[in-house]
């Protein structure tokens, strides 16, 4: 398949191109062209408009999809079809399910759903059994059978023990090792981060420190182990820090931070919508501000969705009662763009969801030149579009961006040979 | 016709000082009726009102009913543990179930914080919070109030104490906000583990000194300490909770002035205050329940104005 993107911005640091407006031809999955004027005739897709953008395929690296067992939040199709719409090439999975990934035939189950899709599955492996933080699960089976990491989900190994055990035997595999960092006993029973507004309405918080804490525990254990490891939900002033100081020691250690905690705060749960209902909670605009600090300085490597589809019936309640989480993937870039005001350049965005997951995995890196495969996604940051029924993939609505106009929009993802059109 | 500036009671946040003055107003002249021969009117007599307690609740739930009663609203009363209501149908589906039987008001006792504003959002009803997790209390805290007017003149300047459990406790939060609105400074004094880490947000002063607590005040309200919500052992013993967080006859005795002491009830004797002190002439405890039953006939009044 021969297909042509016209006349499109390229943001790609990495590339020679970057900041330039080209015509990208691509034959047989890959990059065969870039130039300026280049002839469409002969192409089987020409992508075309007005301030059309281009970078490397963004990759996720965390996403929780719940099938099998909660098909109707999520399927692996549909929450592949939502990863495409929000601009995505591959995104990896977390072992939540039921059961939870934690067994050979339940990565193959995973790959044989994704099979033929645009977008790439990359199964995370449970690193305890039934993610209960107690006995090791059978992560070489899994990775041998395809998975791309381990990671115990939304679950702290509160065993010190059981964590020290699983980072030197997940050691060789080579495979990107995931703490989530709560700690357990402080994040029981909490709704919000604890502050001042936390004390205003009443919820019980969980302190900053929660994070800290269980970042601390992790980097020692690492240090002793001598294991690498990835800390994919880090949102707090305190945990940029450690990680920017075990990096500066030399610590193969990496992080990331969910795209809406760059957009959202505390005072966001106020009116007592559960939609702003998230683990590990909105902080407060100091958080926020060391978030986008880490960032810059490339403490954090990459931006999350944490996209956790979650149905009507979950989230339509007390707020104390509803569950955690957003579906996020398909307004990842609007989210990203309006956090991103007066903050960074746009550049520094892609590159989190471009060269910084795809060093967090190991993959090879990707740039935007001519004999490279066609990896990537076409969009917009000026399309303004209603986030509803027509526009969305995902089988889930708890976002609080639900109903709302965006501004950005992903135009098509490209994978090699495989196209897909965002759903207008 | 109300003059309320708020359609539902879900929180002291909610109302301005205005609104608070009202309601005071309103009060008095039903603190009148409820002394007379002929404690009824019938102001609400067209109206119904739903009680719904999904928690454990005695006085509230009488003092609502009283008051609803001697407005001569019709009254319906369900009370469920959360836990039942968890197991089947959703908080709206039950309200809008009582909803169709034409009910004009719900008054909503809920073990989670935001649940009265929640279904504020979503049922056509007026609703009244009569408490929502560890959020607000807010006819507790304007009865409060009341008494503290009614017994010193006016709250405007005066120091208020709240002691003990603050952590768990909707009534200090709702209490907070009401002073403040009304002019009062407040201190909060209990064991470290019992206030929030964030309270001086709230502006308040915050001890762990009951003594000082004492000498500072105007106004001594003695919270309950509220076991059944705890999850973790906050303190050791309620024995050493008594002996240092405890007010007796002896400190009160000892201090060279008149203290005006609050409980919202339910009393536990010895813990939070001996005996000696609940009997007391200080105690206002017992003006405490009576006003609270014309505050919620004013509160009821003034909102059902806005039934439609």
């Amino acid at each position: 398949m021969r297909i042509l993107i016209s006349n499109a911005r390229i943001i790609d640091p990495t590339s020679p191109h970057h900041g330039k407006d080209r015509d990208i031809l691509i034959d047989g999955g890959k990059i065969i062209e870039i130039g300026a004027g280049i002839d469409g005739d002969g192409a089987d897709e020409v992508i075309e408009g007005e301030g059309l953008k281009v970078s490397i395929g963004w990759v996720d690296l965390f996403a929780t999809i719940g099938d099998p067992g909660f098909e109707h939040r999520e399927t692996v199709v549909s929450a592949l079809d939502a990863a495409a719409n929000g601009g995505f090439i591959r995104i990896v999975v977390s072992p939540k399910s039921l059961p939870a990934t934690d067994s050979k035939s339940c990565v193959e189950y995973l790959l044989k759903q994704a099979r033929g899709h645009t977008v790439g599955l990359l199964p995370l492996a449970a690193i305890t059994k039934g993610l209960e933080g107690r006995e090791l699960a059978e992560m070489y089976d899994m990775v041998n059978s395809g998975a791309t990491g381990v990671s115990n989900a939304k679950r702290t190994i509160s065993d010190s023990k059981v964590m020290q055990l699983a980072m030197q035997y997940a050691e060789g595999l080579n495979r990107p090792f995931y703490s989530f960092t709560e700690d357990e006993r402080m994040g029981h029973g909490t709704q919000m981060h604890e502050g001042d507004v936390s004390t205003r309405l009443g919820l019980r918080g969980t302190p900053a420190l929660a994070e800290e804490l269980a970042v601390t525990r992790d980097l020692y254990l690492a240090r002793y182990t001598g294991a690498t490891v990835h800390f994919p939900h880090i949102t707090t002033k305190g945990a940029v820090q450690l990680i920017r100081e075990a990096k500066a020691e030399g610590m193969k250690v990496t992080a990331s931070v969910p795209a809406h905690h760059l957009l959202f705060t505390d005072e966001t749960v106020q009116t007592f919508d559960s939609n702003y209902k998230v683990r590990p909670p909105f902080r407060n605009s100091t958080h926020v501000d060391a978030l986008w600090e880490g960032l810059k300085d490339g403490t954090l490597d990459a931006i999350i969705s944490d996209h956790e589809a979650l149905e009507v019936e979950a989230k339509f309640m007390e707020f104390g009662q509803a569950k955690a989480g957003i579906t996020a993937l398909e307004t990842l870039l609007p989210a990203l763009l309006r956090a991103a005001e007066g903050q960074c350049e746009l550049a520094l965005l892609i590159e989190k969801l471009t060269t910084g997951p795809r060093k967090v995995l190991g993959m090879e890196a990707a740039t935007i030149a001519e004999g490279q495969p066609a990896e990537l996604t076409i969009f917009s940051t000026e399309v303004e579009w209603v986030y509803n029924e027509d526009t969305a993939c995902s089988l889930s609505k708890n976002s609080p961006l639900w109903g709302h106009a965006l501004t950005g929009r992903t135009i098509a993802v490209l994978n090699g040979e495989e196209i897909a059109f965002a759903k207008f | 016709m109300s003059g309320l500036s708020v359609k539902h009671l879900l929180g002291i946040k909610h109302l301005t000082t205005e609104d608070i003055e009202l309601i005071f107003q309103t009060a008095d002249t039903f603190k009148d009726v409820i002394n007379r021969p002929i404690k009824k009117v019938p102001s609400l007599r067209d109206i119904t009102i739903a009680n719904l307690f999904f928690e454990n609740s005695t006085r509230t739930k009488l003092s609502f009913e009283l008051a609803e009663k001697r407005l001569s609203a019709d009254v319906i009363n369900f009370s469920a543990s959360a836990s039942s209501v968890k197991k089947g149908e959703t908080l709206v589906d039950t309200v809008n179930n009582i909803l169709s039987m034409k009910v004009d008001m719900v008054v909503m006792r809920h073990p989670d914080a935001g649940a009265g504003e929640f279904l504020s959002r979503h049922v056509n009803a007026i609703i009244v919070n009569a408490g929502d997790g560890a959020h607000e209390h807010p006819t507790q805290a304007l009865l409060d109030a009341f008494s503290i007017r009614e017994k010193l003149g006016s709250v405007r300047g005066k120091k208020v104490a709240i002691i003990g459990d603050i952590l768990h406790s909707r009534v200090a939060l709702s209490n907070i906000f009401a002073l403040h609105k009304l002019g009062a400074e407040v201190m909060v004094c209990g064991p470290a583990t019992l206030i929030p880490k964030h309270i001086r947000s709230l502006n308040v002063h915050v001890t762990h000194d009951l003594r000082s607590a004492l000498e500072w005040c105007d106004v001594a309200n003695m919270l309950r300490i509220q076991l059944e919500r705890q999850d973790v052992q906050y303190f050791p013993t309620l024995r050493e909770y008594a002996q240092n967080f405890g007010l007796t006859g002896r400190m009160l005795r000892e201090l060279d002035k008149e203290l005006i002491i609050m409980h919202p009830g339910p009393i536990n004797r010895g813990v939070e205050i001996t005996s000696d002190v609940a009997d007391s002439p200080n105690a206002i405890i017992l003006d405490q329940v009576q006003n609270g039953v014309a505050i919620r006939m004013a509160v009821l009044y003034l909102l059902a104005g806005r039934v439609e």
